[in-house]
């Protein structure tokens, strides 16, 4: 027996500790029940997909090098969650932005949604992965000494 | 904040979100389930797929929640799993316990005694 691996997933917060995708889901949840028990069974799938999996299907695509976005639809609704592969921790996803109304994403503001994605991923790496580069030689350090 | 804090925290705020989950999304609740399953027994989807007589990319698509496979497939796909069509089916992220229609007709008839005293 094997038991599966889940992947860690975590929503993006500012270096303020706000978190604008928990406070979208939350909002989606009152207002629209199905669609977000749609959009959490999509992302437990995609915790228990490799990403090559997941780019061969239609759940995700991959509009950039380090941006790949998680595609929900629920009934007549489309959403769309960017998120990428942590370079550190395992390759733990992160959620970056709120679930985007495919209808709102025609034109440029698809292009603005993968740039934002792309500030929050650097945002995050700079500040998250340095940590465990820190905690890392901190560890190395106390091994020596 | 991890995934898992945040939807405990949004079932607890919000119960309507468990009590739609039976209506949504079978797809992707079958896939779930498969691939946890297949896991679990150390079947690769090839060998998932000869079992029951289908390609691999098929097997590859009912995982990913692509695929809304006919109930004889998914049929196939239990009895090769070595569990039941209701455990292939059944929403682990929120596992229903008890009859939902037993349940509507167990509130109607509680209803119906309030409906003739109040004509």
């Amino acid at each position: 027996m094997e038991p599966l691996v889940k992947r860690d997933v975590e929503v993006y917060e500012d270096v303020a500790g706000r978190c604008d995708t928990a406070d979208a889901l939350k909002q989606l949840a009152r207002s629209d029940p199905r669609a977000f028990r749609t959009i959490q069974n999509k992302i437990e799938l995609l915790r228990q997909m490799e990403m090559r999996q997941a780019l061969e299907s239609r759940l995700v695509k991959q509009p950039t090098a380090t941006i790949f976005v998680l595609r929900v639809q629920s009934g007549p609704v489309s959403f769309r969650l960017p998120f990428f592969e942590s370079p550190c921790h395992g390759g733990k996803l992160v959620l970056l932005t709120h679930c985007e109304h495919r209808t709102l994403l025609r034109g440029d503001r698809y292009k603005a949604m993968v740039e934002g994605a792309e500030r929050r991923r650097q945002d995050w790496v700079r500040r998250t992965c340095k940590e465990e580069r820190h905690a890392n030689r901190r560890a190395v350090r106390a091994d020596r000494g | 904040m991890r995934i898992e804090e945040l939807f405990a925290q949004i079932e607890a705020e919000h119960p309507e979100v468990t009590a739609v989950a039976h209506e949504v999304d079978p797809p992707a609740i079958l896939a779930l389930n498969v691939m946890r399953l297949r896991a679990e027994r150390g079947l690769t989807q090839a060998q998932l797929a000869a079992a029951i007589g289908v390609s691999q990319p098929r097997i590859a698509g009912i995982e990913s929640g692509d695929a809304n496979p006919r109930l004889s497939t998914v049929s196939k796909l239990a009895h090769a799993l070595g569990v039941t069509l209701s455990e292939l089916l059944v929403d682990n992220l929120n596992p229903t316990r008890g009859l939902p229609a037993a349940k509507i007709v167990r509130d109607r008839a509680e209803e119906e005694p309030r409906k003739r005293r109040a004509m």
